[in-house]
């Protein structure tokens, strides 16, 4: 075939497919970059940008104020006056002298300078006599007026006395300053108030001034131009040092190059004579170098020569340009920031599409965290976090750390602004005739106050863009970018509304209030606490943690919906929704944490979490909700059922560890009741019940009772004789003690059961109680802590249905049977007029199995459960009374002895309604419970002896020894207590427990006994027993069920009740709370929530809970709710409850935990017809509101056990360890219950004018406050009102305050503070604060019951003894404060304290109890103070006691110690008061003080230094008199020396008592010598020796 | 009308500074009369029996017959000891003679174990001297709310001095820990018109400028600033009068024995 020209495809055609492909191409690709361009972040990233523009113009607008204008003049004004001196001819000619040097070569233009220079002097002189004609103008003028005659009005004088004060300033400033600042407007003004004001004429001083003015300017150019060509000459001399010292470099080069070429040539051996020809020219050269060196260093010293004097020329100058400069300078920055952030149309190309890829202005930001990884299925990967991109914001700060744009919160703030006293009249008059009337002018002069021309997120908003310092504006509190919504109740939303509200028709005087928006609202604000977080100095910073491990979501998405924001309630849902198509994206498995749960996050890293309450560093707390589901998680126990195991495998740390401890001491008490143990066995056993952490002693208690169990196990000889005696001695339950007592564990749990331990409840509880209690605890406890198992019933009705699925719903009925009626109400709940009385309506509910079976089977449960536990209590041995007791026991004396010993610190009765403290039970009813004798005598063993009955108890003993009154009568104050409180009654009785119903037991038991065996074999066990001889194949439960010989059927139901009463219990898991008989291994029942934050929600049975709900809330909605569909609206429901319906709907685990919670039934609805009663849900309800059940919820959500890289999970330091480990003990033994540990701390104002500093500080230098410059400093800072901030931390002078309008508060530091630049020291004036001042009040930490009991015995010791006694005396009869207790005791005393108290003061009511505490846990109390007062622990030494230093003191005196010891013994000094030795001063007990024979053990030498030259320093409410004080030595006859001498002479006795006592006692003469037998060729009194 | 307005300067000043001498020599306090303020506070009511302290456990002052000072009520005259009565007013006419003549120190003193006096208004411009009279030690806790404060033990003969900063209308304490009932009350003012009444509840202030409108305080230890007066119509334990030249009396002021139930 010919080859053609014709083509395969139509050409045509091909170009038209290649055109619109183009065209579809080039479509496409724009559309791709357009869709690219277009990102979500953009216009918050250019919003942002406008705003941080918009705020640092006000910044700059705010320094446009008189003031900084008024600084800005006379600064330009001092640069303007050095500009105008003359310059010294003196200093000409030097400069002259020293170019001349160079005249020649450097062909300097000297006559220039000469020239300029006489210019300047002739230019001077003219200033000057300018100046004269001025000065005299002026007095010409001052002859005229006073020539111009006066009147005898005092107006007149008092004018003319203005005028001749104008001219004297004129004349002054004429002379003193040049140029001077001539402004004559005030003189004009003043002459004009003169009646003949037309005679003088100003026009000569006028005239003058100008030519000042002139002759100003003249000498300036004149200077300017001598200067110039000084200059020049500088810069030619200049230019030729450059040039030297290039030619010199040049030079040197070369003179390298000829080296090396020597050298070169020596290396290469050339011959002798080209050596010598390169030697030489290499010193040639260098010749030339030396001379050009000579040139440049001459050219050198010239121009430094220059340099000089011109630097002296101008001095002046520079100094004043420098200072306006700095002034300046801020603004300068600001400026700079504004420009940085504005978007100029040069800025806004590079944001244009494909050339913003070219570091354009706009751009996403990120925080790359390789190290803190996320888990993306399967695969650990970097983390990166976008949220910054629109979050720009976030860390920004404003000094003093806080956030520079803080959030908006919902709610508009009020604010008071104060108007002026009176109308201002210009303004009056200014808007009646309109004329110049400028509403912004006078916003700003009356206020301070300028609004923007545009809001900043809406155009709209009155925004106010000024709000000047020290102004009415700046009193109230109104912040730049402040909203005016409202001004006195009407609402504004232009700027001319709100200049009329704040200018016109004001009430003068009165304040006017206005509703602000403060803020802006997110994506624009910044971290609300970034003191904690993000913030530079904070622990979290923004680099080093990002955002998404702490709030999670998807922190590479840069659009709003797929950041996986999470809303905090459904109306917050729908908002963003509809404003940014918000949705709830399954598929992300870590949507953000929405507000409520934020803090669940903080368990990820602070896994020890007690780290997270409040400490000094951060005083307010970082995670209050967390900390409180924290605390109610311990306190109710629930680690007791879901174990909360912190540890993955024996070391490896996963989160907070929240479990039992093991049940080491359960064990041994469990031995001690075999009555065979031997005496090893029960001493060993006692040991362990008490100190269960004593490995040793445990373990070897373990392998006797193994020993024990090989011997029942060995080879018999009649092995076919099973009910032989075993030739073990130890029972059987014994033996199954072994296992637990010999375990291992690395890492075991710590928490105790928070149950009280039910091994004795038979010797103190009746049977009725018992059951009353199993069956509803709230019943007598309503604020108990323990869950109600029984009765839980709600979930097993139901409604009954219709055909079409619509509930029946019948007539509701009130007691007599009548039909209830109500007014219909509209939707906010107001009644609507003219509608009839309505039907209220109640739903039928059908009869449920479920119901039934609960009916049956609960009472039978509770009764087996009482049975089985006081079945298995064992016996307790009772105290014993004192036999010397006289009197019979008061319940009166034991009311008293109740209130003042210490039982209120822990308990609550309503016979004291001020005591709160919760950590013991309420204790009004008691006498209700305990109503048997076993009872009343269980209370009296309980009260006097608390570990007699629970080992380990954290009840303490109060030390209830029996009292001799001042009538030789004997009480017992024991007695007494248990006489008040088992009159402590209200009437409450148990409900008596239903008769057994025998069918539905067998039932019961049959239900348990088919998991082991056949039905036959149930039938046949229930009736007769099961054999003794299949014991050994039978679990322990069904051991029970064994008969007994003989047995009869009242036994065999007996048998049956402990069976099915040991199954409850297993069943319910009491044993997770409770030590219970036989119960010592049991394991936690429910599931584990380690991990339980990241449960897969799929794994959560939800069953019919939604339907459930549906139908609770169309019931309790009392026909509001129209049917069951609108019931599970969350729209209809508060935000709360709404938010966790709508999680239950989604089958979130948030909806999960919260209905399980609230109603942990509620999951059987509808189930417990297809499984049996013992199948059923067991998790009991618990008495919690709906807060505390979300901060339950806050912490287990936080329980994800996914620990960070080791370098993120938190680790204390020793110190702060010590604190927090201590700070859980305080809680464990509620020691703040006694004890306060921080006074109250009130935040207040002052005005720095008028504020009152301290009076000088009196007295020895080591007493003196401890502040650095810096601190002094910034204690003066004042804020925008001008106005002082400090805060305080003591107590408040009980008789300052009272109902004065502003009355003044005094208040004693117990803590040193700078004020206003000054030192106030703890012990040290009281602080005078009035209550207007005060902006924030945190009250006192611990201590309630020390101020309860305070007034109590001061009452008591008034109207007993002494009616005078002090208020101030009382604080030392109750429980001490512990602040600063580490700095004074030494840290092994105090552990050795608290081990075993002893009484110290003796004037205190009530004595420091004895805890049940170990040494480690005192141990770690004791350094917790250290560790507060950042003092050296656990040992510490003081030069004091040191044997050198008492040598040396010894040398320099020898009767110092002597002389302390006169002085201590005086009856004038200390013995007056204080116990020594054996000896006790004279006079009633309260006014007695501490023995001082243990000082040296107890106290801290530095301590005690300050304590005895001021003891106010220490203890500011002390009564202690100042002994030592400078410059007053108590008398010399005591103890020769100064005060100081004597103060430390006694501080060092003290400090070495037994030391100083040791010297003082001789064993050596309480040794009688040994009695030697006479011997034979020695005489017997023969002395001894060699 | 030159001559008032330089008056007013110098009292003024005078007030605070206490600037004696200036306001001494000026021309128009000689010219100015004063006049007296007299009074007798009785108890309205049964007068309760002097309540004696139980000082049998200190061996030093079982010798002494201690009684409770709170409340001091003449058998017979019912007249209440130790209520103290002040002026007030601020920047009163001071007689330049009651400034001059005031003593520079003033002695509260521990004598058999209680304080003599046991109310004491003080200038604030003199000087507390605490005195120990008793032939065994004591200490005087004195309390001034935003004052330097001390507490100086004070051994037989000793005597410590303290200034108060500035004038209080309060009743600041003196008190001795050592012996728990010990108690003394100290009124620092700035005017010396103040007295304190005397066993029969009498008392009078003299000198007081005639013819202003005066405002004057009443204090006792245990009824406080009678507080929940009826009877006087007293704003606080505070009225006003108006001097008279001459003895002005008062009369019998009757105290309500409720207000004393403290």
């Amino acid at each position: 075939m010919p080859a053609t020209e014709q083509t395969w495809r139509n050409q045509k055609w091909m170009h038209i497919v290649f055109g619109v492909s183009s065209i579809v191409m080039l479509l496409t690709t724009v559309w791709m970059m357009a869709k690219d361009h277009d990102r979500e972040w953009k216009p918050v990233q250019r919003k942002f940008r406008d705003i941080e523009a918009w705020y640092t113009q006000s910044r700059i607008s705010e320094q446009d104020d008189p003031q900084y204008i008024e600084k800005t003049k006379t600064l330009q004004q001092a640069l303007a006056v050095s500009q105008a001196q003359p310059i010294p001819s003196s200093i000409v000619s030097d400069f002259v002298a020293e170019a001349k040097k160079r005249e020649e070569q450097l062909k300097y233009d000297l006559a220039a300078i000469t020239k300029s220079s006489s210019e300047l002097e002739e230019k001077t002189k003219g200033f000057q006599s300018a100046q004269v004609s001025l000065v005299e103008a002026l007095t010409a003028l001052e002859g005229a007026i006073a020539a111009g005659g006066a009147s005898d009005s005092e107006a007149d004088k008092a004018n003319r006395a203005t005028v001749s004060k104008a001219i004297a300033d004129l004349i002054e400033t004429a002379k003193t300053q040049s140029p001077p600042a001539t402004d004559i407007s005030n003189l004009e003004a003043a002459i004009k108030t003169l009646p003949n004001a037309k005679a003088e004429s100003t026009e000569p001083v006028k005239n003058a001034s100008a030519a000042l003015a002139k002759a100003a300017t003249e000498v300036t150019e004149a200077r300017s131009a001598l200067l110039a060509s000084m200059n020049k000459v500088f810069r030619t001399a200049q230019f030729d040092e450059d040039k030297d010292f290039s030619l010199l470099k040049f030079g040197r080069a070369d003179l390298d190059v000829y080296r090396s070429r020597y050298n070169l040539g020596v290396n290469e051996g050339l011959p002798e004579e080209e050596l010598v020809k390169r030697d030489k020219e290499s010193r040639d050269v260098e010749e030339k170098v030396n001379e050009q060196n000579l040139k440049y260093q001459e050219a050198k010293t010239h121009r430094l020569a220059l340099e000089a004097i011109l630097t002296e020329a101008t001095a002046t100058e520079t100094v004043a340009k420098k200072a306006l400069d700095d002034h300046n300078a801020k603004l300068a920055q600001l400026e700079k920031a504004k420009q940085d952030r504005t978007l100029t149309w040069s800025k806004d190309i590079l944001t244009m599409p494909v050339i913003d890829g070219f570091n354009g202005p706009l751009k996403i930001d990120q925080i790359w965290l390789p190290k803190l990884t996320l888990n993306n299925n399967f695969k650990d990967v970097a983390r990166f976090d976008r949220c910054i991109t629109c979050h720009q914001a976030i860390d920004k700060t404003a000094p003093g750390g806080l956030p520079a744009y803080p959030a908006r919160p919902e709610a508009a703030l009020s604010i008071k602004l104060n108007t002026p006293t009176e109308a201002p009249a210009a303004l009056l008059a200014a808007q009646q005739t309109k004329e110049g009337y400028k509403p912004a002018e006078w916003l700003e002069k009356i206020y301070g106050l300028q609004l923007a021309d545009r809001g900043l997120i809406d155009p709209n908003d009155v925004t106010i863009s000024v709000a000047r310092s020290v102004t009415l504006s700046a009193d109230a509190g109104l912040q730049v970018g402040d909203v005016i919504k409202a001004i006195n109740g009407a609402r504004v939303s232009t700027n001319d509304e709100a200049y009329r509200g704040l200018l016109y028709g004001v009430a003068w005087g009165k304040p006017i209030e206005l509703k602000i928006d403060r803020g802006l609202p997110h994506p624009f604000s910044s971290h609300p606490r970034l003191d904690l977080f993000l913030g530079s100095l904070s622990p979290h910073k923004m680099q080093d943690m990002g955002c998404t491990i702490c709030h999670e979501g998807q922190g590479s998405a840069t659009t709003f919906q797929w950041a996986s924001h999470s809303p905090n309630s459904p109306h917050e849902a729908t908002k963003w929704a509809d404003e940014h198509g918000w949705f709830n994206n399954h598929h992300w498995i870590y949507p953000m944490r929405p507000d409520r749960f934020i803090e669940s996050s903080c368990l990820k890293c602070h896994q020890d979490v007690t780290e997270l309450e409040p400490s000094e560093k951060f005083p307010d707390p970082p995670a209050p909700k967390l900390m409180e589901g924290f605390d109610i998680i311990r306190s109710y126990g629930c680690f007791g059922c879901h174990e909360i195991n912190g540890y993955d495998g024996p070391t490896r740390r996963r989160g907070p560890d929240i479990r039992s401890e093991p049940p080491y001491g359960a064990a041994a008490l469990q031995v001690l009741a075999d009555p065979a143990i031997s005496p090893q066995e029960k001493s060993l056993a006692l040991e362990v019940a008490d100190h269960p952490d004593r490995t040793q002693t445990r373990k070897l208690l373990a392998e006797l009772i193994t020993e024990d169990f090989a011997k029942k196990h060995a080879p018999q000889a009649d092995k076919d004789d099973a009910a032989e005696k075993p030739a073990a001695r130890l029972a059987a339950a014994t033996h199954g003690m072994a296992g637990i007592l010999g375990a291992d564990d690395e890492t075991p749990g710590t928490f105790r059961k928070p149950g009280p331990s039910l091994r004795y409840v038979g010797s103190k509880l009746s049977s009725d109680f018992l059951q009353n209690w199993i069956r509803n605890p709230f019943d007598f406890r309503p604020t108990t802590k323990m869950p109600r198992f029984f009765g839980l019933d709600d979930h097993l009705h139901e409604i009954k249905r219709d055909q079409d699925g619509r509930p029946e719903m019948k007539k509701k009925l009130d007691a007599n049977g009548d039909p209830v009626m109500r007014t219909p109400v509209d939707a906010l709940g107001q009644p609507l007029l003219g509608e009839e009385p309505e039907f209220v309506m109640e739903p039928v509910y059908v009869d449920s199995s479920g119901l039934k079976q609960s009916e049956k089977f609960e009472p039978i449960e509770v009764r087996a459960a009482a049975e089985y536990l006081l079945n298995a209590s064992e016996p307790f041995q009772y105290l014993e009374k004192p036999k010397d007791v006289t009197e019979e026991p008061s319940a009166e004396r034991g009311k008293q002895v109740f209130e003042v010993r210490g039982c209120l610190a822990c308990h609550t009765h309503e016979d004291f309604p001020a005591a709160k403290n919760t950590q013991g039970p309420n204790l009004s009813r008691i006498g209700d419970k305990l109503t048997t004798p076993e009872g009343a005598k269980w209370l009296y063993s309980w009260v006097r002896e608390p570990m007699h009955y629970h080992g380990r108890t954290v009840m303490p003993n109060l030390f209830l020894d029996p009292i001799k009154g001042a009538d030789g009568k004997l009480t017992d104050p024991a007695a007494d207590v248990t006489a008040y409180l088992l009159g402590s009654k209200e009437d409450w009785k148990p409900t008596a427990p239903p008769a057994l119903d025998e069918a539905g037991l067998d039932e019961l038991a049959e239900q348990y006994m088919k998991a082991s065996f056949t039905n036959s074999k149930i039938k046949e066990y229930l009736k007769n027993g099961i054999p003794e001889k299949l014991r050994p194949q039978l679990k322990v439960d069904e051991q029970l069920l064994v008969q007994t010989p003989n047995m009869t059927p009242e036994e065999n139901q007996r048998h049956k009740l402990l069976y099915v009463g040991r199954r409850t219990i297993g069943r319910l898991g009491c044993a997770g709370c409770h030590d219970i008989p036989g119960f010592e291994d049991s394991k936690p029942i429910g599931t584990g929530l380690a991990d339980w934050g990241r449960k897969e929600p799929s794994k959560l049975a939800f069953e019919q809970v939604v339907q459930y709900i549906a139908q609770q809330n169309f019931v309790h909605g009392e026909g509001h709710v129209q049917d069951i569909e609108q019931a599970l609206d969350p729209h209809h429901m508060s935000a709360d409850e709404g938010f966790f319906t709508e999680k239950v709907l989604m089958h979130e685990r948030e909806g999960f935990i919260w209905q399980k919670l609230r109603e942990p039934r509620s999951y059987d609805y509808r189930m417990t017809e297809n499984k049996d009663y013992i199948d059923r849900l067991r998790m009991p309800k618990f008495n919690l509101n709906d807060a505390q059940r979300e901060a339950v919820i806050t912490f287990v959500l936080g329980l994800v056990a996914e620990p960070p890289a080791a370098q993120y999970v938190y680790s204390a330091d020793p110190r702060r360890k010590a604190i927090v480990e201590g700070e859980r003990l305080i809680n464990k033994f509620n020691c703040n219950g006694c004890h306060t540990f921080a006074q109250e701390t009130w935040d207040f104002t002052y005005d720095p004018k008028t504020f009152q500093d301290p009076p000088e500080f009196e007295g020895y230098p080591f007493e003196a406050p401890h502040f650095t410059p810096k601190e002094l400093a910034d204690s003066k800072k004042v804020d925008r009102r001008g106005w002082g901030h400090a805060t305080v931390t003591g107590m408040v002078n009980p008789t300052t305050g009272g109902e004065d309008e502003d009355p003044e508060y005094y208040m004693a530091l117990w803590k040193s503070v700078p004020i206003n630049g000054q030192p106030w020291m703890m012990g040290g004036p009281e602080v005078t604060i009035l209550k207007s001042q005060i902006t924030a009040k945190r009250p006192p930490v611990g201590g309630e019951f020390a101020r309860m009991l305070q007034p109590i015995v001061l009452e008591r010791e008034r109207s007993g003894p002494n009616p005078n006694a002090k208020e101030s005396d009382s604080h030392g009869w109750v429980p001490p404060p512990l602040i600063g207790e580490g700095a004074k005791v030494q840290t092994e005393w105090l552990h050795n304290f608290l081990l075993n108290p002893y009484p110290i003061r003796p004037a205190v009511a009530l004595r420091m109890p004895r805890f049940n505490m170990s040494s480690e846990e005192a141990s770690q109390l004791a350094n917790y103070f250290a560790a507060v007062d950042n003092v050296a622990y656990p040992y510490h030494e003081d030069h004091r006691t040191n044997s050198a230093y008492l040598a040396d003191e010894d040398a320099k005196n020898p009767k110092r110690f002597a002389d302390a010891m006169q002085l201590v013994t005086s009856n004038k000094y200390c013995v007056q008061c204080h116990l020594l030795g054996d000896y006790t001063p004279p006079g009633p007990g309260t006014g007695l003080a501490p023995n001082l024979d243990r000082v040296y053990q107890r106290l801290r030498g530095d301590w005690l230094q300050i304590w005895l030259a001021k003891p106010k320093r220490k203890l500011p409410f002390t009564g202690m008199p100042e002994n030592f004080l400078p410059g007053k030595p108590a008398p010399q006859e005591l103890f020769p020396g100064t005060a100081l001498e004597q103060l430390e002479g006694v501080e060092d006795f003290l400090l070495n008592y037994d030391t100083v006592m040791r010297h003082k006692t001789s064993i050596r003469s309480l040794v009688k010598p040994a009695e030697t037998e006479p011997s034979a060729d020695k005489p017997a009194d023969a002395p001894a020796g060699r | 009308m030159l001559r008032n307005t330089f008056f007013r300067t110098t009292v003024c000043s005078a007030m605070f500074s206490a600037l004696v001498l200036v306001a001494g020599v000026s021309p128009a306090a000689a010219a100015d009369e004063w006049g007296n303020l007299k009074g007798q506070f009785v108890f309205n009511g049964a007068a309760p029996a002097a309540a004696k302290i139980d000082t049998t456990k200190e061996p030093m002052c079982k010798a002494h017959n201690v009684i409770d000072e709170k409340l001091v009520v003449d058998k017979d005259t019912k007249g209440i000891k130790d209520v103290a009565i002040f002026c007030v007013t601020k920047n009163v006419k001071v007689k330049p003679e009651l400034l001059k003549d005031a003593p520079a120190e003033v002695v509260l003193d521990n004598k058999g174990c209680r304080f003599e006096p046991h109310v004491l208004p003080i200038l604030v411009s003199q000087t507390l001297v605490v005195k120990n009279s008793d032939p065994f030690s004591h200490n005087s806790k004195i309390t001034e709310p935003g004052g330097k404060e001390a507490n100086p033990n004070l051994v037989p003969g000793g005597e410590a001095k303290y200034k108060y900063g500035k004038a209080s209308p309060r009743m600041l304490p003196v008190e001795c820990s050592i012996h728990g009932w010990m108690k003394a009350i100290v009124i620092p003012r700035d005017n010396p018109y103040f007295a304190v009444s005397k066993a029969d509840g009498t008392f009078e202030i003299k000198d007081l400028p005639v013819g202003t409108k005066l405002e004057f305080q009443v204090m006792q230890e245990k009824a406080g600033n009678f507080k929940d007066d009826k009877s006087n119509k007293w704003n606080n334990g505070k009225f006003e009068y108006t001097i008279k030249p001459g003895d002005n009396d008062l009369g019998v002021i009757k105290l309500d024995a409720k207000q004393f139930t403290k």
